[in-house]
């Protein structure tokens, strides 16, 4: 194995994480955004979604929604929720140094819904973006990016995009660029990937067809491990329960009902995971019930503990 | 036309069509094949297309991921009495399948069609690009809607950032195709790209000379022969396109807004619900999924707030509180801007993932169902 310590993933430049829509890819990189700068890193949280979700969770209360903007939210950590047409603006304008060019040519109506009408474009721009503020832009203003990607099927097929638009075009300068972008994702000591799951039946399901897909596809970022959310903590003791059981006997059941199923679906996950010799981590969320916004310290605290708690070598 | 005549001998049906939006992982697809069920029980003829790529409900269902319509034969104690008539299809759209049938249906004539097929970005795109699925699913859809044959259609869209793009298909094709200097554009690329670049001497040449600058020669002429070749398809797909947008206008087109009752699902859904209303479509109802079940809800909002609990329940009454009155905040917003939805509430089920739990769960459409059928 690569990586002997949980800690060393913050060592890298770059941590994808995805999962099913609602599974907590947003929480979870808020956590790990948290846990880096804790470590003295300088972080930017990456989003790629029609409602951030970082403003809520990191920034103060009644923080405004973050738009194409890195914006500081709490010290150390930063965030922007990338567009795809103000990336290839920059792309143009700060990478290949054209401002010209791109007031000329690329403002222009109808080369707009060129671009549009290119497929993929858009998800070439926001990768480079990823590579471009972690590796290129001088001073370098970030030591870790941390991505919280699309869901997984259109996970899946953005980060084919590069593969996909090499193998059409096979030259020219966009093909060497998406060529780095395929590097960089691909070099397990720079970019790791992280996936978000829970116990619920239908997540598992989909957790087990994504890594298949993940294999079978050659997807260029290695996927570092597995967090299993909102997982139940042990039962507590009996005796409370049976006190509470006279009073709330209805949602006793249903509860019980809920964890036993849980308990079964984490079970099968567990096992199916097992036979995944590639993954290094396999790590549990508790179930820390409606969660508040921002989120609170003690509630950061102890899903931080969890997340840490394998570094220690178990 | 056919149509008419079809209509005339009382064959054609203005369907329902129920279009499901949300956030991702809140139910969507679930909801949307239990509503077919429900209706197909009610004696309709349904349609459901779902562009969900995980196989899973394929596999539920019981039918290929292939873009056909698949009948699924409900056992015959699921009708209402004398409803037997009832039927139920579903296709679960694969990206590559649907994309190839368009392009064979819109393309002018064999010659273009084969060259398509054998251009190279478009077979990369075909199979594996995202996005693309969207076009071709709105054109399903007006295929079923055209066949007069269902009195209802469920439609399924993408999750997340890409749910919109959905309704903005129709805008970005006419965009496209509105621009006629497109044309103009392209087509004296692409020759000149076989006669050589000194050949680019007008402005429009020079302003795919600056794109060139960025994306290769080569590249672009690659793009450009992709460009000319499709939009031939996308100009068939274009006089689609109208009829497209007259379909998601149709008063009988209804959008649900699917949410979980949690902060961040209900922020998704508000900033959804905001960026229909800015593209002209109004949400129909509001479907809150997957609440705690009235009974135990109600015996955790009665209980003494000061009664001490295990951590567990503590949650679980937390929830209960949060449910209550995070979707009365919701609905205020929207009611703030004068959109006054109607409200659909479902509680948890057991795991989704036969056809009999679906059936099971597909009675809470049932009242649904009635109102806009009454309407």
């Amino acid at each position: 194995m690569v990586f002997c310590s949980f800690a060393s993933l913050f060592n890298r430049t770059l941590l994808v994480v995805s999962g099913k829509g609602g599974t907590g890819k947003s929480l979870v990189s808020a956590l790990l955004a948290l846990m880096a700068a804790d470590r003295g890193k300088r972080v930017l949280v990456v989003e790629l979604a029609a409602q951030s979700q970082m403003n809520a969770l990191l920034g103060p209360p009644g923080a405004p929604v973050l738009g194409h903007c890195e914006t500081l939210l709490r010290p150390g950590i930063s965030a922007i929720n990338l567009n795809p047409q103000e990336c290839f603006r920059e792309y143009i304008v700060n990478y290949l140094g054209h401002p010209r060019l791109y007031e000329t040519v690329f403002k222009h109506q109808t080369v707009a819904s060129f671009i549009n009408a290119v497929p993929g474009l858009g998800e070439s721009m926001i990768l480079g973006r990823l590579l471009y503020t972690a590796r290129i832009q001088e001073p370098r203003r970030f030591d870790l990016l941390i991505f919280d990607a699309p869901a997984s099927g259109h996970f899946l097929s953005m980060m084919q995009t590069p593969a996909t638009i090499i193998e059409a075009l096979t030259i020219g300068p966009l093909v060497r660029e998406l060529e780095r972008i395929r590097e960089f994702l691909a070099d397990p000591l720079a970019a790791l990937g992280l996936y978000v799951t829970t116990t619920e039946a239908l997540v598992v399901s989909e957790t087990l067809e994504f890594l298949a897909q993940l294999r079978a596809q050659d997807i260029p970022l290695h996927l570092a491990g597995v967090i299993i959310n909102k997982v139940f903590p042990p039962q507590e003791n009996r005796a409370m329960c049976a006190e509470t059981a006279q009073l709330l006997p209805r949602a006793l059941a249903y509860l019980e009902q809920q964890q036993e199923e849980s308990r079964q679906q984490r079970s099968a996950l567990l096992s199916a995971l097992a036979q995944q010799e590639v993954l290094e981590y396999m790590l549990s969320l508790p179930d820390m019930g409606p969660l508040s916004e921002p989120l609170s310290p003690s509630v950061c605290k102890q899903l931080m503990a969890a997340l840490g708690a394998e570094e220690k070598g178990t | 036309m056919a149509r008419d005549d079809a209509a005339q001998a009382g064959t054609v049906v203005q369907p329902h069509i129920a279009v499901l939006l949300g956030a991702g992982g809140v139910g969507k697809t679930t909801c949307g094949i239990a509503l077919g069920i429900a209706a197909a029980r009610q004696g309709r003829s349904v349609a459901i297309l779902s562009i969900d790529p995980a196989k899973r409900l394929a596999a539920a269902l019981g039918i290929p991921l292939s873009g056909e319509l698949t009948t699924i034969a409900l056992p015959p104690g699921a009708f209402a009495a004398g409803k037997e008539s009832g039927s139920l299809g579903a296709a679960i759209l694969d990206q590559k399948a649907v994309f190839d049938r368009m392009v064979q249906r819109f393309a002018p004539d064999e010659d273009t069609y084969q060259k398509i097929l054998a251009n190279k970005l478009y077979q990369a795109i075909s199979a594996r690009l995202s996005g693309s699925l969207e076009y071709m699913a709105l054109a399903q859809l007006q295929d079923l809607v055209e066949s007069g044959r269902y009195h209802m259609i469920v439609l399924d869209t993408p999750p997340d950032t890409q749910a919109l793009d959905f309704l903005k298909r129709p805008n970005v094709l006419e965009h496209f195709m509105e621009n006629r200097v497109m044309t103009w554009l392209i087509k004296p690329f692409h020759l000149a790209a076989k006669l050589g670049m000194g050949r680019l001497m007008n402005y429009g040449e020079k302003l795919m000379g600056g794109i060139a600058r960025v994306t290769g020669v080569q590249s672009l002429h690659l793009v450009a022969e992709f460009l000319v070749l499709m939009q031939q398809v996308v100009a068939g797909f274009h006089r689609a396109g109208s009829s497209i947008q007259r379909t998601l206008q149709h008063p009988q087109t209804h959008f649900l807004l699917t949410t979980k009752v949690q902060r961040a699902a209900l922020r998704a859904a508000a900033s959804l619900a905001t960026e229909m209303r800015a593209l002209g479509f109004t949400v129909d109802r509001v479907l809150f999924n997957r609440c705690l079940p009235p009974e135990v809800a109600a015996e955790l909002l009665g209980l003494d707030q000061r009664t001490s609990l295990p951590l567990a329940l503590q949650h679980l009454r937390q929830r209960a509180v949060d449910e209550v009155e995070l979707s009365a905040g919701f609905l205020a917003g929207l009611a703030a801007r004068e959109e006054k939805p109607g409200v659909l509430t479902l509680r948890e089920q057991e795991p989704l993932e036969t056809l009999a739990s679906l059936l099971v769960f597909s009675e809470e459409f049932a009242d649904y169902l009635d109102d806009i059928f009454r309407e």
